[in-house]
């Protein structure tokens, strides 16, 4: 290699990422980092524990970490790293797949509300104005409780309440975008109106949706945790964090932290992963625009 | 209204591509209307480029909007009509005017800038509508739309198909709206002020791109400027436009620019300034045309006939006082 590649070869990386523009990438880095190691952990669980997450052993109960037994055993003698595991992978699938519903459905409705205005517009906009008026969690624990308790229940009371962020988001671009000469240009060009809004319209306004989703799964995610914590979200023996911690509780008084400390850390370090991506996210589109 | 402009309509007889009759259009303002165009009247052949000129806030672009059904919600047309080849399309809530959208009739805007959309490709752009009616798939638009960019002048366009539009300069943005606006081809292109956000060169370059299209294409232009000699490069027919009205128009521009009637006309023409000939101390126009809440209500007198398809409106007195005074640029 010559002298002169060299230098280039040095040169270059630093030459494209400014200073700032680093430091927005680490936000993003570093999130990506965390949330990816637990999503890894959580799709590869099988492979990364012996123990069944659900399987009782009486004869091993509330252990200390050890080599059989990384983490520790429960009252019921149940391995904890395995259900921290498998809890992770419930409550990230439910979290996530609660948010694509609303995402979906609150940008289709907004876009489509900004868009035409009128009696349409007003109408989403009454029916979202009631759903904010109910604090986010009384709602959502009603819904719960109306529908019974398990994974359905919670996905779509999330999705009810929750596609109304969307679309006031979405709405709010929506309008902007609608009075641009572009818009203008593609009606005279005779497309017609549904293409319009989903094929120009929402590639225009789905960005602020996104960055605001990533926040969004951080909220499931404590919704999730909070409703099974209370006995109200996903129906034991399925390991979760939520119940995890509030099983462990009695025992805590008693010496165990572990058992209440641990689903808690699982929670708090998944949350801050996902805030770190929100956070990159938004800075990343906020420079597109 | 007038009974010379209604005989200049009919003397267009069928030839007309575009007919506007007697339109006008009112603007709601605090609950009130006002009078934003007072009975335009206008023709353009097939194959005609006619040029409308006033200065900002004469209703240049109102008049192509309202014949586009493009008119914000503020304003509204109270009464006249827009027919292209015969048929009405503002009566009939928007079925003709959707009809000939994009088939018959496109548009040229004037800030290339806003009128892409900034997250598509431009390749998919141009062609977006054409391949959307013809059901057309990838790989087809996509060459359609290299065609249509080499005849736009877009050097190496396999290279600039999958860009986006902020990747473009001014003048090649320019190009592919107008790409996009011919990709239909349309018999009627109207044109708002598109080469007003570009510098000369590339100015000249697009209004030779416009005349090569109407060479080609045999569409009828209206093309709306404040630029003079824009219109003098491009158009062969002109209307002037002042406060929301026509107050001359001729089917001869070289005629009416020699010999202007009306006094706006005579100093609008005045304020630009010639190479040939004595030099004259420039003169600007001394006030530009009033606020619509501002201006009398009242129809503005009937364009009388000046000569064969050439009208113009009786000026008062005021108006000479005010037009022939002039500023001191």
């Amino acid at each position: 290699m010559t002298e002169a590649s060299q230098i280039t070869e040095r040169v270059g990386p630093m030459m494209r990422t400014s200073r700032s523009g680093r430091r927005r990438n680490q936000h993003l880095n570093f999130g990506v980092a965390i949330v990816g190691i637990v999503v890894m952990m959580a799709i590869f669980a099988p492979l990364l524990t012996r123990y069944s997450p659900i399987d009782q052993d009486f004869s091993a109960t509330l252990q200390g970490p050890s080599w059989t037994h990384l983490l520790g055993t429960d009252n019921l003698g149940r391995d904890l790293w395995s259900r921290i595991l498998y809890g992770g992978r419930i409550d990230l699938f439910l979290a996530t797949v609660a948010v694509a519903a609303p995402l979906v459905i609150g940008t289709a409705v907004g876009a489509l509300s900004g868009y035409f205005g009128g009696w349409f517009d007003v109408i989403v906009m009454r029916i979202a104005d009631i759903v904010v008026a109910f604090p986010f969690y009384v709602l959502v624990i009603s819904l719960v409780f109306i529908f019974g308790n398990g994974v359905g229940s919670i996905f779509a009371a999330i999705s009810i309440v929750s596609w109304v962020a969307y679309a006031r988001i979405v709405r709010a671009e929506a309008l902007v975008i609608r009075s641009t000469d572009f818009m203008d240009a593609l009606r005279v060009g005779g497309i017609g109106t549904v293409r319009i809004v989903f094929r120009h319209l929402v590639p225009n306004v789905v960005s602020q949706a996104i960055v605001y989703a990533m926040s969004d799964i951080v909220a499931n995610i404590g919704v999730i945790v909070t409703l099974s914590y209370f006995g109200m979200g996903i129906v034991p023996p399925t390991p979760d964090w939520g119940s995890m911690m509030a099983d462990g509780q009695p025992f805590f008084v008693g010496g165990y932290y572990g058992l209440m400390v641990i689903p808690a850390l699982a929670v708090i370090v998944t949350s801050f992963g996902l805030s770190l991506i929100g956070d990159g996210l938004a800075n990343v589109l906020r420079v597109k625009r | 209204m007038s009974e010379a402009s209604a005989r200049g309509v009919a003397q267009a007889g069928n030839d007309a591509l575009l007919e506007i009759d007697r339109l006008c259009v009112s603007a709601r303002i605090e609950g009130r209307d006002w009078q934003a165009l007072d009975n335009v009247s206008l023709t353009v052949r097939r194959g005609e480029a006619r040029g409308l000129v006033g200065e900002s806030g004469s209703g240049k672009s109102i008049t192509l909007r309202a014949a586009m059904g493009l008119l914000p919600q503020t304003l509204s047309v109270s009464s006249g009509g827009v027919r292209f080849k015969g048929s009405d399309l503002l009566t009939d809530g928007g079925k003709s005017l959707a009809a000939i959208r994009g088939t018959g009739i496109s548009m040229v805007f004037q800030e290339p800038a806003v009128a892409l959309n900034p997250v598509l490709r431009v390749g998919r752009q141009i062609v977006d509508s054409v391949a959307w009616r013809r059901g057309w798939g990838r790989k087809q638009a996509r060459e359609f739309a290299v065609e249509l960019m080499t005849q736009v002048g877009i050097r190496d366009p396999q290279r600039w198909v999958d860009a986006y539009p902020h990747q473009l300069s001014g003048g090649m943005r320019q190009r592919v709206m107008i790409a996009a606006a011919i990709a239909c081809e349309p018999e009627m292109i109207f044109c708002d002020e598109p080469t007003t956000a570009l510098d000369v060169t590339v100015q000249a370059q697009i209004l030779k791109l416009f005349k090569k299209l109407q060479d080609d294409l045999h569409a009828g232009f209206l093309y709306v400027t404040h630029d003079l000699s824009v219109v003098a490069e491009f158009c062969s027919t002109l209307s002037v436009m002042y406060a929301g009205r026509i107050v001359e128009q001729a089917d001869d521009l070289k005629a009416m620019i020699a010999a202007p009637v009306h006094p706006y006309t005579r100093a609008l023409l005045a304020s630009v300034p010639r190479i040939k000939g004595p030099t004259k101390r420039l003169k600007g126009l001394s006030s530009s045309a009033p606020p619509l809440t501002e201006r009398s209500q009242e129809p503005g007198p009937s364009l009388a006939e000046v000569g064969p398809g050439w009208q113009a409106a009786p000026a008062s007195k005021e108006e000479i006082e005010l037009f022939s005074a002039g500023g001191e640029a």
